[in-house]
């Protein structure tokens, strides 16, 4: 086998560094869309940032649960989960959410649903108005209004056994956006 | 060779960057909670009974520190507000014959009557650190010499809610 020339050794060491970037974005891309409960868009560069963005604005708030009494959220309601998604007028993104099926308190576990109509989204900062319903278990392609605004609020539905022990119970709903036409 | 070598890796190392860029996301967390909390219970230990008056007797009161009161234990999450309503009949009913009767309520947390205080309808208390609170029901009736002879019953309906 013939030793390199300084040249080859040259091309093959700018490709490794390509491999290396793509790789490591891909990663931590690939880290982002597993639903681990940690924000992880720590690893985007800060142009890209600016370009899609996630602002939790309120958090998703039961209450005061009575054991063997189900209670609904609704999307619309004061207590829903409330987001406030940034991204580039006119361009289209994903919104996938990942929802936890229970709501934990130490070692105790109460189940928590979402139904088909438990989420909507919005150009306006109003779930009441020119809302649009979806289901929060399927990923979403919206096309983003001229504002560069979307909100989206999300409810859920609590059945603690009668049998459960009295607690807080907390769990972590994450919404991911991707920009698909850029 | 050398130069197509040199084109890919010029390829690669300029576009790596767009490959990203094209799948720019975010992602952003949001905590769900609820704060569970036991079922209210009411029981009563039995019924407020007067027994056997002879007419004429005038007032006959039972206190809510009476052994022959009413009991009632609410169960429910400790140290939590409680609403309690109740309604009182006006009268005792047999048949078309009534029999005015007065109400004597008193609640506290401690099962210990003598430290119970008056309670209204529609009150709110807290329960207390055993989850518990308690209800006397007592009463009067006033027995006229017409009054007709009979038995006479009335429902004392009582309801709690956070």
């Amino acid at each position: 086998m013939k030793p390199m020339t300084a040249f080859s050794q040259l091309a093959v060491c700018m490709m490794c560094v390509g491999l290396f970037f793509t790789t490591a974005q891909n990663t931590s891309l690939a880290q982002q869309q597993t639903p681990t409960g940690i924000s992880a868009n720590v690893a985007a560069p800060q142009n890209l940032l600016s370009l899609l963005r996630i602002q939790r604005l309120t958090d998703l708030a039961c209450g005061v649960t009575i054991l063997g009494f189900p209670k609904e959220i609704r999307f619309s309601d004061a207590a829903a989960a409330r987001f406030r998604i940034i991204a580039p007028p006119a361009s289209e993104i994903l919104v996938a959410l990942a929802l936890p099926l229970r709501l934990l308190c130490d070692k105790a576990e109460t189940p928590l649903t979402f139904g088909a109509a438990s989420a909507a989204w919005s150009e306006r900062d109003s779930p009441s108005l020119g809302v649009t319903t979806f289901n929060p278990m399927l990923p979403q392609r919206l096309k983003v209004p001229a504002s560069g605004v979307i909100f989206v609020w999300i409810g859920c539905s609590v059945s603690p056994a009668k049998t459960l022990r009295s607690g807080r119970y907390t769990a972590l709903v994450q919404v991911e956006a991707t920009l698909m036409n850029r | 060779m050398k130069r197509i070598l040199f084109l890919l890796a010029a390829v690669v190392f300029v576009t790596a960057p767009f490959f990203s860029f094209a799948q720019n996301s975010a992602s952003e967390n949001a905590l769900v909670s609820a704060r569970v909390i036991s079922s209210l219970s009411i029981a009563k230990n039995k019924d407020l009974d007067f027994g056997k008056v002879a007419q004429g007797v005038g007032a006959v009161a039972i206190a809510p520190d009476n052994t022959k009161a009413v009991k009632f234990t609410i169960t429910g999450e400790p140290s939590e507000s409680i609403k309690v309503t109740f309604t009182s009949p006006a009268n005792l009913v047999s048949g078309s014959n009534t029999l005015p009767f007065t109400s004597n309520v008193k609640a506290n947390t401690a099962d210990v009557v003598a430290s119970a205080a008056a309670l209204t309808s529609g009150s709110n208390m807290d329960l207390g650190s055993d989850g518990k609170a308690y209800v006397y029901l007592g009463g009067s009736i006033n027995v006229g010499s017409t009054q007709p002879r009979g038995s006479y019953t009335g429902t004392f309906a009582i309801n709690v809610e956070y």
